[in-house]
């Protein structure tokens, strides 16, 4: 067997510098682990008040917890040697020498140039330095290692600041005075205290207060300066009256509208009301309606039980009050006088419109009439005595008979869906009034009962799937291709054409 | 025997000397005349493709006198038959009247095949000339025939004029180891060629190469050591041209249909030997497969509609999914970091 002893010597030389520079990688991260449970300590002595870095233990267990995680890191990210070998490789341009010898070597696989290839590799190995074999990589954890380390020392001189700071010498002073003061991080901030407990003024800040002395009596201090200081603090107490009225002011105008806490949700639903809670509802809504209230309002509770709550309550009346009225109930309600109502119920009805509006969308998109659709009105209770008939004479201008959208019937007459504009039926109009006042005028044909269709929805849905599925086989194919298939065709039937003359010729 | 190194200094060697030898006749070329003498080495057939008039039966043509093999030229037209280029039995008498069958055998029993323009014969034509290339024997009438060894087909195609032509199908144009474009020729190359063309020039070629020096080479092609690493790069590159593998780019998905089979990767491993021991290199790198991706990749992947009709290159492909294999790769689904 050839001696590759040479080889061997070059490769246990790459393996010393491996084993130093993992040396160097776990050390590094022992230090950085250190330093970071180091910044951690003095953070939670700052939070909790919680001496740590006093204790021996602290910094025993802080470097043996570091050695540990710094292990495991190193352990789970180690390099092979064929990795170092291929990046090699790689980096010099030795088109993969080093790792097909190191690999056909370790191996044993058999090659008639094996030997040859080995003492290549052997050769290369040979002339290259250390920084070219492992060249240091300044990777973030020495970034990492930087910041930390400043960290830590800005952290310690705000623990410890030197005598040469400014801070400094008022710190002095503030300690001189205080007889209790101790030389640990914690006396400044607990003397401050102190003398913030000390002001005697309830409506001024005891800070501005108590800079304003501060700042004018260092003796350190020239006079412009001091007045540089005291100013804004001056500013600063001046404003405060004037801050709190303005709070004040505006917590008042808001106590006054009632409005202090506007409610979030709507009303409640009626099954969760309380019979004291119904009646209080009913006496809100008699004393609303002036009285004339329709008797859906004064029904039992089972009937107040069909609304959800009160806008689809009062989404509901004023069908329920136009069935009343034709069938001759001497109780109406006067819709011309609904401008002159108070802003809650402007804002019931915007509510109640939007619903209507809702409803006049969905049932203005069926455009087809069912002879089996039943007639009647809305499923609304009180509305069976209504006239399911379109009654093709009703005027549209007639803004005193308003109809909502789905309460109409047909005629029983089937139509295809394209003959909107073509269809019997009136075309009705119905008036909506909103929060602002506002009437829109919603012109609305071959109405039909909310929740009822009778097209079938495949009728509706065959169309587009169609249109869809054409316009996605012309999109498969790519545009340049389409001229080239025309031409095909073109060709084809230009030479079909020549073959004919010829034969007839 | 001689020592592997002289052996690989040989190849280098007798590529030098061919290279000058056809530079007598042909002009430029240089990457043309290397892709073939790789192909020549792995003991695989290529397909050649360019405009008219680029000089690709002439290159073929001194290529055989080069080697000192047979060379046979069968020019392929719609009504050639499988007969005409395997052989056929025929009808004899001896002295004593007696008639028996004598096979007369066909022009694919030479050593380098010059296949001119294989796309006008109709498929059963091809697939009478593929199957000798891929089995290197011939049956007829049951009896098999062996091809005389280097074997080497070289086939010859017009990628304009389609019309009334018969494309070989992928699954044919697969069990070719190369495809080798030749590009039109520069501006000098033209007026070399206006130089050995035009006026009375006969260069004598010698003789390079014979048939066994070419099986000892090829069997020294074998030897050639290839690290884990780099044939994951190969794998890696042929499994990216696949688009519905997860290595596969935006492009592969967007515009391929089929990518390269396993005969791909074959390929970028023989070549990659051959392209090492020119380099003067006893071991297969991945820049050696880079360098031979394109020749060996381009006839195997297929593109789809989307791709032919936009008109996108193959080699544009090829390209990219080079420039995304990582560089740092180790064995299969590891990358060096």
């Amino acid at each position: 067997m050839r001696d590759n002893s040479a080889f061997e010597q070059e490769l246990a030389r790459l393996k010393r510098g491996m084993r130093l520079a993992t040396l160097h990688h776990l050390l590094l991260r022992t230090l950085l682990i250190v330093l970071g449970l180091y910044t951690l300590a003095i953070g939670l002595e700052w939070l909790v008040a919680v001496n740590l870095r006093g204790e021996v233990a602290f910094y025993l267990l802080a470097l043996a917890l570091a050695l540990l995680l710094a292990g495991i890191s190193v352990f789970l990210t180690r390099k092979r040697i064929i990795d170092i070998l291929i990046d090699i490789d790689t980096r010099l341009a030795l088109h993969d020498r080093l790792s097909t010898a190191y690999e056909y070597h370790t191996a044993g696989k058999a090659s008639t140039f094996k030997n040859l290839l080995i003492d290549e590799a052997q050769q290369a190995l040979s002339h290259l330095t250390p920084k070219q074999m492992l060249p240091p990589n300044v990777a973030p954890l020495y970034r990492l290692f930087a910041v930390l380390i400043a960290l830590n020392l800005v952290l310690l001189l705000v623990e410890h600041p030197p005598e040469f700071w400014p801070q400094a010498s008022r710190t002095a002073q503030d300690e001189s005075q205080s007889p209790e003061t101790t030389d640990t991080p914690k006396a400044a901030p607990t003397s401050e205290v102190r003398e913030n407990t000390a002001t005697t003024s309830a409506d001024l800040p005891p800070k501005p207060q108590e800079e304003i002395p501060n700042a004018s009596h260092t003796p350190d201090m020239s006079q412009n300066s001091s007045l540089a200081t005291r100013n804004p603090a001056l500013k600063n107490v001046q404003g405060q009256p004037r801050e709190t009225a303005q709070d004040a002011d505006a917590g008042t105008r808001l106590e006054d509208i009632g409005l202090r806490e506007l409610p979030v949700q709507q009303s409640p639903q009626f099954q969760q009301l309380s019979t004291e809670e119904r009646n209080t509802l009913r006496n809100a809504l008699n004393q609303m309606l002036h009285d004339q209230a329709p008797p859906v309002i004064e029904d039992e509770r089972a009937t107040l039980d069909q609304r959800q709550n009160l806008e689809e309550m009062l989404a509901a009346l004023p069908d329920d009050l136009t069935s009343e009225e034709e069938s001759g109930d001497p109780l109406q309600v006067d819709r011309q006088n609904s401008p002159n109502q108070d802003e809650g119920q402007s804002e019931q009805e915007a509510n109640t419109s939007q619903n209507r509006s809702d409803n006049e969308t969905s049932s203005s998109v069926a455009q087809n009439r069912d002879d089996e659709r039943k007639p009647g009105g809305s499923g609304r209770g009180n509305a069976s005595n209504r006239d399911g008939d379109a009654d093709p004479d009703r005027d549209l201008a007639d803004e005193d008979s308003a109809f909502a959208a789905g309460h109409g019937t047909s005629d029983g007459q089937k139509l295809p869906p394209n003959t909107l504009d073509t269809a019997d039926g009136p075309a009705l109009q119905d008036n909506i009034l909103s929060a602002r006042q506002e009437q829109y005028t919603v012109p609305i044909r071959s109405v039909t009962q909310i929740g009822e269709s009778s097209l079938p929805e495949e009728e509706v849905v065959r169309v587009y799937r169609q249109e869809l599925e054409s316009i996605l086989h012309k999109d498969e194919i790519p545009l340049n291709y389409r001229e080239y298939i025309k031409n095909y065709f073109l060709l084809i039937g230009i030479r079909e054409d020549q073959t004919t003359h010829a034969t007839t010729d | 025997m001689q020592p592997p190194i002289e052996q690989a200094q040989a190849i280098q060697d007798a590529f030098v000397q061919i290279r000058e030898e056809l530079a007598k006749i042909i002009v430029g070329q240089h990457e043309v005349i290397q892709q073939l003498f790789i192909c020549l080495l792995c003991g695989g057939h290529a397909l050649i493709e360019g405009v008219p008039g680029l000089g690709k039966t002439l290159i073929v043509k001194s290529l055989s006198q080069i080697l000192d093999l047979r060379y046979s030229r069968i020019q392929f037209t719609p009504d050639l038959m499988p007969a005409d280029i395997l052989g056929t039995n025929m009808v004899k008498e001896d002295e004593r009247g007696s008639r028996y069958f004598e096979f007369f055998p066909g022009p694919i029993f030479g050593q380098l095949i010059l296949a001119d323009e294989i796309n006008r014969a109709s498929p059963k034509t091809q697939a009478a000339l593929l199957e000798a290339m891929q089995e290197e024997r011939v049956t007829v009438f049951g009896t098999e025939y062996p091809l005389q060894p280097p074997f080497m087909v070289l086939a010859t195609q017009n990628p304009i004029e389609m019309e009334g032509t018969y494309p070989l199908p992928e699954a044919q144009i697969d069990r070719f180891f190369f495809k080798v474009n030749i590009n039109y020729p520069a501006y000098d190359d033209l007026r070399g060629i206006i130089d050995k063309t035009t006026q009375e020039y006969q260069p004598d070629l010698q003789h390079i190469l014979h048939g066994p020096a070419i099986l000892e080479m090829r069997t020294l092609v074998k030897q050639v050591p290839i690290a884990e690493h780099v044939k994951s790069y190969a794998i890696r590159l042929v499994l990216s041209s696949h688009p519905e593998q997860s290595f596969a780019t935006d492009t592969v998905k967007q515009y391929v249909q089929f990518g390269a089979s396993p005969r791909g990767v074959q390929s970028l491993v023989l070549a990659g030997k051959v392209a090492a021991l020119l380099d003067g290199r006893y071991n297969v790198s991945r820049a050696d497969i880079r360098a031979v991706a394109k020749p060996a990749l381009r006839h195997r992947l297929v593109l789809n509609i989307k791709g032919a009709a936009e008109g996108i290159a193959v080699d544009q492909i090829i390209d990219e999914l080079v420039a995304s294999i990582p560089e740092k790769i180790t064995y299969p689904g590891k990358v060096y970091t």
